[in-house]
Parts: structure tokens; C-alpha cells; sequence
């Protein structure tokens, strides 16, 4: 228990904080809400409007196609932990020379903007002057090029794979530090019972990392939907609406279309969005963490 | 339009034409007073901020902005701080954020459809094209003033002049290899410059059958779906009804049956004549540009912007005339007397506050004389854009390959030509709002219910 000077000097230690969180968090948030029931334009008078702009959004023609490239598009956050896994796990191996040379390679897509990463992957993809779609006809993948963003689904998962590569060194490097803290007698005795390399996987080394995982997927599922420069530079947002993700849409609204009420509109949605997909992994998180307090 | 397109001039007319001017240029910059009167006012000391947007053009025209910027500075004494940006900062949040946070220039340049969401910010100038414009420049640019005004006829100033066009294009000429027409057996001088959309298509036809896949292109680009050579194809059936809202900016125009029959032809070029690349959906006119220097492409529309790329890349062929500009072509049966829009780039002078505010606003205006200057002028037209001055055109006449007579034909059409409107919601009207729907039609929606769609999202924009 703390005393009452000891409490006070913790409220003054989080005082800054907070007063910076209110008004460069909160205070905007709030107003946001406030912004999105109006005609909020970018010069002149806002305009109440109450709950029209939610009504406009939920019958617009777009609503359900950038809902689908917004859930299509997280799924990228999943890709990126396979991936990271799969590095982290062989990058943890003993025999691998040249560790660091390697962690460097490995981290460079991360490293660069992803405006520059979206352009290098736009110029890689290009049916008529792209490495990928040259070499995938040189050795027989296919006939004839695929014109990957003059079609929805394509697009989407273009976008989607283009977000994976850029951002799984993240997770990447998270998981890999949470790796080496893994004392080897473990796998030692692990091995002297008789575990196979999934055994010791599932009973040596999951539940070690499993509140790393737990971070890195909740802070890439919240830090990937709120992307917009990377999936606009690929597709701007279409064809049509197939791959205008929630915050494509509500850049589109407050920059091209200078309507913040239905930005803020469109941002609330991509923060209910959020908060479902982060729940599940926000609970496992607590509970991971009440545990390893008892 | 056909008789005005004549290649009378040659070359070397174009070349004498172009030295003298440049000659005279020369002399001028050297005694500024010959052909210039020095401003009222001393704008020794004097410093301007100006906001550079069409050096993104080419580095031609960046270069050509850096020697402007330098003669000014030596004519008159002041100093130009310049801000090199983008169109994405105008069309964007920057320029209006900055401007509403207080962060001005005094002086930038712009796309003129751009500028009305900055309206409010801007100095109107017609006290100084009355007072401190010299007469013979005067005359050279006011033909522009009357579509100035229909431009901006929603606002209850529109007597105002606030944006000065210093440089414009007609859109869309066509870019055409003539050696494709030669391989392909095309007999070139009957059949250029291109006649209408029947033509056009039949040209095509015979290109591709000559072994090039997919000779021409439509965009369905964001930024090039209804920025390029569709516009001039509505206008083609009619002049009234070719902007994307009306003239009293009460509601959208593309209900029209003008607007139906030219997007249904410039969906057909790809779906039904399959004349364009499959890419086409989210093609742009710098692809298919590029397209056409690799000889993959035989008949591009481009703006005019794109000159110094060609000039850059394909200097023997631009020299030798193989490439050639065809003014853009009606759609068949379109006889509104014109099918072209202009674009332009106008100078606007940022209001200035202070107690030095008239002596800034005056030396922004000597920046815009500068640009208006006719070897300035010149010089803008032979790397990018044409000069606003109407007694420059003749100097980038005879050019090998032709973008001059083909400007001027498409600017001197019986129904002269119009702008844009400079609503405040431009950027929306044209890309944000129709580009997904022409990339569905490019798709295969119906066209008819897409422009129905498109225009009721205007027409509600238009209500707030």
C-alpha cells in the first residue's frame, strides 16, 4: 500500500501524461463524435445533422464493399504473424550464420516508407513492365499477364499481401527478442523427455511468447487499419469502391470531399470495427497476464 | 476545325520564329525597360513568397520557373522565396490548412478548377490588369476574361478576376505515331488529322489488324477518367452540357444524354471494341504515354503537359515528325462546334495583411507580368503548356511535330471553347465522386444507372 505522499507524488508523475492524452486524445475524439452528427465542411458553418451522416453511410452503395477490403485487409495482420513466426523461429536456430546480416535484410521492407513500398510493388506488379508478372510467364505460371488491380478481388488481396510484406518485421523483431529470453535448459529437458520439435514448440515455446504474440497482433491489427497512404498509392481506393478500406474512405471524405462530419462519421465506424477485432485478443491478453501474476 | 488545322508553316519558320523571340527575350532581360515599364513603386527589398505548383510539370518547366524567378529578381530588385509543390498539395489538405492557419504565400500558380475552395483567400486583380497591365499584353490576354467569369459564375463575385492564367491546355489532343500508320498501310496524310470517333475507331481497327494488341487507350484512373479526352467527346454533342454541373451549379449535368452517349462510347473503345488494354480500368495518359514511346501504343490522348517527356525521351522522333499531335475529334455526329476543355493555370495573389501588404501585393503582380512576358510565354509553350498571350501562339506554329496547330485548332473552334467550373467542390465533382463509378462502368455496369448514381451524389453535395 502506498502512503498518501507516496500516492501524490504518483498523480504528479501521471498528471503530464494525462493532461496530454485529454487534450491530444480525448478532446479530439470526443469533438470528432460531436463533428460527425453535422454537415461539417472544411470553410463555413457546420450544420446539425443528428444521426444522417450514420443513416447516409449505412445505405451508401460503398458501405458494404469497403467493409469487405476493411475485414479482408486485416487479415494481413495474421499473415504478417505467420510470417514473423516462421522467421523468428529459424532466425532462434544456433547453426544460422550471419545472424545480424540476415535480421538487416530481413527488416529493410520495414525500414522504408510504405508510400515507397507500395510504389516499388506497383511497378513490380505492372502487367506490362513488372518483374513478377515477366518471370511468373518466363517459367510457365501463367499464359497471359494478370491485371491485378482491374480486379476487385484481385486488388484486395494485393493490398493485402503488399501490407504483409511491408509491415511483419515488426512482429518479426517483437517476437524474436521474446525468443532468445527462452533459457535453453528448457529445450534441453524438453529434449531429454523424449519432445519432438512440435512438442517443444507447443510446450516449451508458445506459452513463452504467447504475450508477445498477444501485443504485436493487437498493436498491427489497430496500427493496419488506420493505413491509408500504402493501399491509396496501389489502387486508390478501387476499382469502383473494392478496395476503399474504411480509411480510405474516410480520407476521401475530409481531404477530397472537405465533409469532416462524415469522416468522423466513416472514423467511428473503423473504431467499432477495431474494437470488435481487438476484444477477443484484449481479453486473452489479461487473462495471459492475470496468470502470470498468480 | 479541319481547315484551321494547317501545316503551312514549316520548320524552319518555327525555328525562325522561336530565335527571334528568344532573341529578344535575351534583350530584354538585359534592359528590362525596352519592352517592359518599370513598376510605380521601388520594390527594392521586397520579399514574396510564392508557391510553385507546375514545376511538377516536367523538370523543363521547373527550370524554366527557377529563371523566371531569377529575372524578376534582377528587374525589379525584390526577392522571391519559392516553395516547390505538388498538385496533390493544392488539391489536398495543404494549401487550405495552411492557408486557414495563416501560413500564406503572396503570390502561387494553380489549376485554375482548383482554386475556387481558396476563393476567399484570394485578392481580386483587376485593378492591376486595368491600371498596370500595358495595353498590348492587355489585349493578348483578354479573350481569357469572359471565360474567367463563366467560370466562376456560381460566385457573387464572378465579376472579380482572381485567377490570371499565365498557361493552358486544350484537352485532349492525341499523340500518333505515324510510323505505325505507315506499317500498318495507313496513308497518313489523307487520314490525319483524325476526323471524329467513327474514324478513330476505324483507324484503330487497322492498327491492331497491322499486329499492335491494343494501339489506343481510355483511363480509368482516378485522376484520369474525366480528365482527359472524355469531356471533349460530351461537349462534341453538347457545349452547354459538358461540365459536371450546370451553369448555375444547381445540380449535375451527367444525366444528360450528351454525358449518357459519351461515356457509353468511351466505355466502348475498351468493352466493345476492345481497342485498349486490359489494365485499362485503372489506366492513366502517363502509362499509356509511356506505352506509346516503347511503340506499344499508336494513338494516345495526352494534355499537352506531356511534351517534355516526349521531347526528353524520343527526341529523334519528335524531331523527325513521326510523332505527331492530332487535335482531339468529335464524337461522330457531335456538331456543337467544339470538342475540347480548356484547362488553364492561372497566377493568384494571396490578400496580404500589414503595413507593407499593397507594396507585397504589387510585387506579386510584377511576378505574374513576368510570366506574361511573350518570350516567358514562348518558352512556357515549346517544354509544357501553351501561353495564355493569343500573340505568342503563332511562334510554336511549324513545330515537326504539330502541337501547335493542333492547340490552336482545338482552340479555335466555332463555339469557343469553355472552362471548367471553379466550384469549391471541383476535385470531388471530377475524380472522387465519378471515378468509381466509371471504373464500374468500366466493368460492366450500365452506364446509364452509374451516371444516375453519380449524379445524385452530386446534386446532394451541391445541396450543402
Amino acid at each position: 500500500m502506498l502512503d498518501p505522499q507516496e500516492r501524490k507524488l504518483v498523480i504528479l508523475f501521471l498528471l503530464p501524461t494525462s493532461l496530454f492524452m485529454l487534450l491530444l486524445l480525448w478532446l479530439p475524439f470526443i469533438q470528432g463524435i460531436w463533428m460527425s452528427f453535422h454537415m461539417w465542411p472544411f470553410m463555413g458553418e457546420p450544420q446539425w445533422r443528428g444521426l444522417d451522416n450514420y443513416g447516409k453511410f449505412l445505405r451508401a452503395d460503398y458501405f458494404w464493399d469497403a467493409i469487405k477490403a476493411t475485414a479482408i485487409y486485416c487479415l494481413s495482420t495474421f499473415f504478417q504473424l505467420l510470417v514473423a513466426l516462421a522467421a523468428a523461429l529459424v532466425m532462434n536456430q544456433p547453426f544460422i550464420p550471419f545472424k545480424s546480416l540476415w535480421r538487416g535484410i530481413m527488416i529493410v521492407s520495414y525500414a522504408m516508407p510504405p508510400v515507397v513500398v507500395g510504389a516499388i510493388w506497383l511497378f513490380l506488379l505492372d502487367p506490362g513492365l513488372g518483374m513478377v508478372p515477366h518471370y511468373l510467364m518466363q517459367f510457365g505460371l501463367m499464359d497471359e499477364p494478370i491485371y491485378w488491380f482491374s480486379d476487385g478481388v484481385w486488388a484486395r488481396w494485393i493490398i493485402t499481401f503488399v501490407a504483409t510484406w511491408t509491415f511483419w518485421p515488426f512482429m518479426f523483431l517483437i517476437i524474436l527478442s521474446s525468443l532468445q529470453s527462452i533459457p535453453r535448459e528448457y529445450y534441453e529437458v524438453a529434449e531429454m523427455y523424449g519432445a519432438n520439435i512440435l512438442q517443444r514448440f507447443m510446450v516449451v515455446t508458445l506459452p513463452r511468447i504467447k504475450t508477445a504474440i498477444l501485443i504485436v497482433v493487437i498493436l498491427r491489427l489497430a496500427f493496419n487499419l488506420a493505413k491509408i497512404e500504402q493501399p491509396f498509392t496501389l489502387t486508390g481506393g478501387g476499382p469502383g469502391y473494392d478496395t476503399s478500406v474504411l480509411s480510405i474512405l474516410m480520407y476521401r471524405f475530409a481531404f477530397m470531399s472537405g465533409d469532416f462530419g462524415m469522416a468522423f462519421t466513416v472514423g467511428l465506424f473503423l473504431v467499432a470495427f477495431t474494437a470488435i477485432l481487438l476484444l477477443p485478443f484484449g481479453w486473452l491478453y489479461q487473462r495471459s497476464m492475470r496468470r502470470h501474476s498468480l | 476545325m479541319t481547315a484551321k488545322f494547317s501545316r503551312a508553316q514549316t520548320r524552319r519558320d518555327f525555328l525562325k520564329k522561336s530565335g527571334t523571340l528568344a532573341a529578344l527575350g535575351i534583350a530584354t532581360s538585359l534592359t528590362p525597360d525596352l519592352l517592359f515599364a518599370a513598376p510605380k513603386s521601388d520594390l527594392k527589398g521586397v520579399t514574396i513568397d510564392y508557391w510553385n505548383m507546375i514545376g511538377v510539370q516536367n523538370k523543363m518547366v521547373r527550370r524554366l520557373s527557377t529563371d523566371i524567378i531569377k529575372a524578376f529578381e534582377q528587374r525589379t530588385g525584390a526577392t522571391v522565396n519559392v516553395s516547390w509543390n505538388s498538385y496533390g498539395d493544392i488539391v489536398g489538405p495543404k494549401y487550405r490548412t495552411n492557408l486557414i492557419g495563416g501560413i500564406k504565400p503572396t503570390v502561387f500558380d494553380a489549376c485554375a478548377r482548383w482554386t475556387g475552395q481558396l476563393r476567399s483567400f484570394l485578392r481580386p486583380l483587376n485593378d492591376f490588369i486595368e491600371n498596370k497591365l500595358d495595353e498590348q499584353t492587355r489585349t493578348a490576354i483578354e479573350w481569357t476574361f469572359p471565360i474567367i467569369k463563366q467560370q466562376n459564375s456560381g460566385f457573387d463575385d464572378a465579376d472579380d478576376i482572381m485567377d490570371l492564367p499565365f498557361g493552358l491546355i486544350a484537352q485532349a489532343p492525341a499523340v500518333v505515331r505515324r510510323d505505325h500508320f505507315e506499317r500498318a498501310g495507313i496513308d497518313f496524310e489523307k487520314n490525319f488529322p483524325i476526323r471524329d470517333t467513327d474514324h478513330y475507331i476505324q483507324l484503330c481497327k487497322e492498327l491492331q489488324g497491322a499486329g499492335i494488341k491494343y494501339p489506343t487507350e481510355v483511363y480509368g484512373k482516378i485522376w484520369d477518367f474525366a480528365d482527359t479526352q472524355l469531356n471533349g467527346w460530351i461537349r462534341s454533342l453538347d457545349a452547354a452540357n459538358d461540365d459536371f454541373i450546370d451553369a448555375t451549379w444547381s445540380h449535375s449535368t451527367a444525366t444528360s444524354e450528351a454525358w449518357i452517349k459519351g461515356v457509353q462510347f468511351y466505355v466502348d473503345v475498351f468493352r466493345k471494341h476492345k481497342l485498349s488494354s486490359p489494365q485499362t480500368v485503372q489506366s492513366s495518359d502517363e502509362a499509356s504515354l509511356e506505352e506509346l514511346i516503347k511503340g506499344r501504343k499508336s494513338i494516345v490522348h495526352a494534355d499537352l503537359l506531356n511534351r517534355g517527356t516526349l521531347l526528353n525521351r524520343l527526341p529523334d522522333e519528335m524531331a523527325d515528325g513521326t510523332i505527331q499531335w492530332s487535335p482531339h475529334f468529335p464524337l461522330s455526329g457531335g456538331t456543337s462546334g467544339s470538342h475540347a476543355c480548356l484547362a488553364w493555370f492561372p497566377m493568384c495573389i494571396v490578400k496580404q495583411e500589414g503595413p507593407d501588404a499593397a507594396l507585397k501585393e504589387e510585387a506579386a503582380f510584377e511576378f505574374i507580368k513576368e510570366w506574361l512576358l511573350p518570350e516567358n510565354q514562348i518558352a512556357y509553350a515549346q517544354v509544357s503548356g501553351f501561353g495564355a498571350r493569343r500573340d505568342t501562339w503563332d511562334a510554336s506554329m511549324g513545330a515537326p511535330d504539330g502541337y501547335g496547330e493542333a492547340m490552336i485548332a482545338m482552340l479555335e473552334t466555332p463555339t469557343p471553347p469553355r472552362a471548367w467550373s471553379n466550384h469549391p467542390k471541383s476535385v470531388d465533382f471530377q475524380y472522387n465522386l465519378l471515378a468509381p463509378h466509371g471504373q464500374k462502368m468500366l466493368q460492366g455496369a450500365p452506364v446509364e444507372t452509374e451516371l444516375k448514381a453519380y449524379a445524385a451524389k452530386v446534386d446532394e453535395a451541391l445541396q450543402v
